[in-house]
């Protein structure tokens, strides 16, 4: 944990008040509501998701350990929260590993080296965002947060190796959705977006 | 946080990860959304005593009034902060210069249209924004919201003082909240009035220039 983020949390918890935690939601909401975006691919959503993990964070602040860092712990919050929004809704259950398998057997188009750099960063987070929630969990974590694979585990309640064949597949996939204009454009239709 | 890449390419060859952002910057009115749902369920200490008039008492009603308070109450509670630490003794804006303090009284007149249970979020969103836009010109003060449903009239009756319970003087439309900000001009104060959401919502606004009492502090006390 940084010295910043030691001192913003022992003022809070011997203040318990409000502004000492202002101090804290500006200097971690900002992480803490980009993964819930592109967890739920709605700022409604993240905006309840970005909440909820904060209460639940407040609630817990004496169970963390202060070993890893505070940013790590408070977004590990977030995709927890998420994670059992998602188990609570019927219509979007998580991927089981039965079915991640699956995925892993479908056609994967290798992306060429040449259109790599062509993507742009609208389609990465369209891309990201048609990806099975187990996939994109830890590509965010892994990719774009620059989690290790051990944080990851402990983070999601899974095995290192586990995490280490989700951002594989998750990786292929992506590649598989950049390089394929049909998989953009059906995103296009589904979401009504150019 | 060691990033390790034993899995081939990573995002960053994917696309343009550098462009992706890390961080979001989140809507101005999340950060008194969790704030105040700390607050209600009495996990931090609000920066101001919650009183039964700000929060408790009108949070508990499922009520049309309590929606209505609700939505005002953002005002409050944004208030509750600003008003531990920006009480104005001197105003002064940006340059340093002396500003004047004006008062924006908010009336519920007929063609008000208080919101309903489900509009109160809504409702609250608007305010933050509001405030937020009076704060980021470093015009807004203070304020509070009131009970528009309760209060007490005193007034002279018989040679005495009679006292009744009502919210309206003289039949008029009841006062639903005070906010203070300064201004150069009278004509900035306006165009923040204007602004409010109570008036596209159908309520009236009273802008009144205040008139400096410079009240003298009491002398110190000799023991």
């Amino acid at each position: 944990m940084t010295a910043d983020d030691s001192v913003l949390l022992e003022t809070f918890e011997r203040r318990r008040d409000e502004r000492s935690f202002r101090k804290l939601y500006r200097r971690h909401t900002p992480s803490m509501f980009a993964m819930a975006v592109r967890l739920s691919g709605s700022q409604a959503e993240a905006e309840e998701l970005t909440q909820e993990a904060w209460c639940r964070a407040v609630e817990r602040f004496g169970a963390f350990d202060r070993r890893s860092a505070l940013r790590t712990w408070l977004i590990g919050i977030v995709v927890n929260c998420y994670r059992e929004g998602v188990r609570r809704s019927a219509k979007t259950r998580p991927a089981t590993d039965a079915e991640l398998e699956n995925l892993s057997d479908s056609p994967v188009t290798a992306l060429p080296v040449s259109r790599r750099t062509q993507a742009e960063p609208i389609d990465v987070e369209r891309a990201l965002s048609r990806l099975p929630p187990g996939y994109r969990e830890v590509v965010l974590l892994h990719d774009l947060n620059g989690f290790t694979h051990k944080e990851i585990a402990v983070m999601l309640g899974i095995q290192e190796g586990t995490s280490k064949s989700q951002l594989k597949r998750g990786r292929e996939q992506l590649r598989s959705l950049l390089a394929s204009p049909a998989g953009r454009s059906e995103y296009t239709d589904k979401r009504g977006t150019p | 946080m060691n990033h390790d890449s034993e899995n081939g390419d990573s995002l960053a060859a994917l696309g343009e990860p550098s462009s992706l952002p890390v961080e979001m910057e989140p809507p101005i009115a999340l950060e008194d959304r969790v704030v105040n749902a700390l607050v209600r369920r009495g996990m931090i200490r609000p920066d101001r005593p919650v009183t039964k008039y700000s929060l408790g008492w009108r949070a508990v009603r499922a009520s049309l009034a309590a929606a209505a308070c609700a939505a005002i109450l953002a005002v409050g509670v944004f208030i509750g902060r600003a008003s531990t630490e920006q009480i104005p003794g001197s105003l002064t804006n940006l340059t340093g210069a002396e500003t004047d303090l004006y008062a924006l009284l908010l009336f519920e007149t007929d063609s008000y249209d208080r919101p309903s249970a489900q509009e109160a979020l809504t409702r609250y969103g608007e305010y933050s924004e509001w405030i937020a836009l009076a704060r980021e010109r470093e015009q807004f003060v203070t304020g509070e919201d009131f009970d528009a449903d309760r209060g007490w009239l005193i007034a002279p009756e018989d040679g005495g003082v009679a006292v009744s319970e009502t919210v309206r003087v003289a039949g008029g439309p009841p006062l639903s909240g005070v906010l203070f900000v300064r201004a150069d001009h009278h004509d900035d104060a306006l165009r923040l009035a204007r602004a409010l959401p109570h008036v596209r919502h159908g309520g009236s606004v009273l802008v009144q220039k205040t008139i400096r009492t410079d009240v003298p502090p009491p002398e110190p006390t000799r023991e």
